[in-house]
């Protein structure tokens, strides 16, 4: 019985430390970041692509609903933090390819202020959208 | 996966931070508060280095997205058949796709 407690407890010790870990995020988040990147990519291709080529009266009319609408503002909000974060975490992870920044302090170090910069960009932005 | 496939994922990286920074700033804030339309855009699209960025940004962005997606597929146990079939999807999607978006910026540009 107390083997299977020694057990379980490692496990799950192990699991907390794995999903705690910032690099363990850092990796789910660009994931998922990208997979949405991966589909608006796709869809931004087609729309713009089909609405240029019905002319100007159905390009403006396609603008005038994704950039007069919240919801699309709020959606366009949330790509460009999908971009900045993808982008940064991205910058990291060169780094780290080339050799920079190597051990896993450095690594939490540089992934901090990527993402306070990437945050500064963002609120920015949106900021210089707002006004 | 191949060394090369790799490196230009890495390679198209570093030239989408460039080429989506300049086509997010030039169309989104260098007229900040102004609606698009259809003339700043055939305006744009009319100068040659913004055309080619704009191309530039459409295959490197693709090839950058679907080598992430079959990225993605190779961490899933999978047969080689099954690697071969979905890199053929993954080709042919891209290359639609990038056959369409340049067709219509030239297409357009042509006629203004």
């Amino acid at each position: 019985m107390l083997h299977i407690e020694m057990a379980l407890s490692s496990r799950l010790s192990h699991r907390s430390q794995m999903w705690d870990a910032t690099g363990m995020w850092a990796w789910i988040l660009h994931r998922i970041t990208g997979l949405g990147l991966v589909f608006y990519i796709l869809l931004h291709t087609i729309l713009m692509g089909v609405s240029l080529l019905s002319g100007k009266e159905g390009f403006d009319a396609t603008l005038s609903v994704l950039m007069g609408n919240p919801v699309f503002e709020l959606l366009d909000a949330l790509l460009l933090g999908a971009v900045l974060y993808h982008g940064f975490n991205g910058i990291r992870i060169l780094l780290f390819d080339v050799g920079i920044g190597i051990s896993v302090s450095r690594q939490k170090i540089i992934f901090r202020i990527f993402m306070g910069v990437a945050a500064i960009l963002w609120f920015w932005s949106i900021a210089l959208k707002l006004s | 996966m191949h060394a090369w496939t790799w490196f230009l994922q890495r390679i198209s990286a570093v030239i989408l931070l460039i080429a989506l920074g300049l086509h997010i700033g030039f169309l989104h804030f260098s007229n900040a508060g102004e609606p698009l339309n259809y003339s700043d855009i055939m305006a744009r699209l009319k100068t040659p280095v913004l055309i080619s960025l704009d191309i530039l940004l459409l295959i490197f962005g693709l090839y950058h997205a679907l080598y992430g997606l079959y990225s993605i597929f190779l961490d899933f146990d999978s047969g080689k058949k099954e690697r071969v079939v979905v890199l053929g999807f993954l080709v042919v999607v891209g290359l639609g796709f990038a056959g369409f978006g340049i067709f219509s910026l030239f297409y357009i540009t042509r006629s203004f």
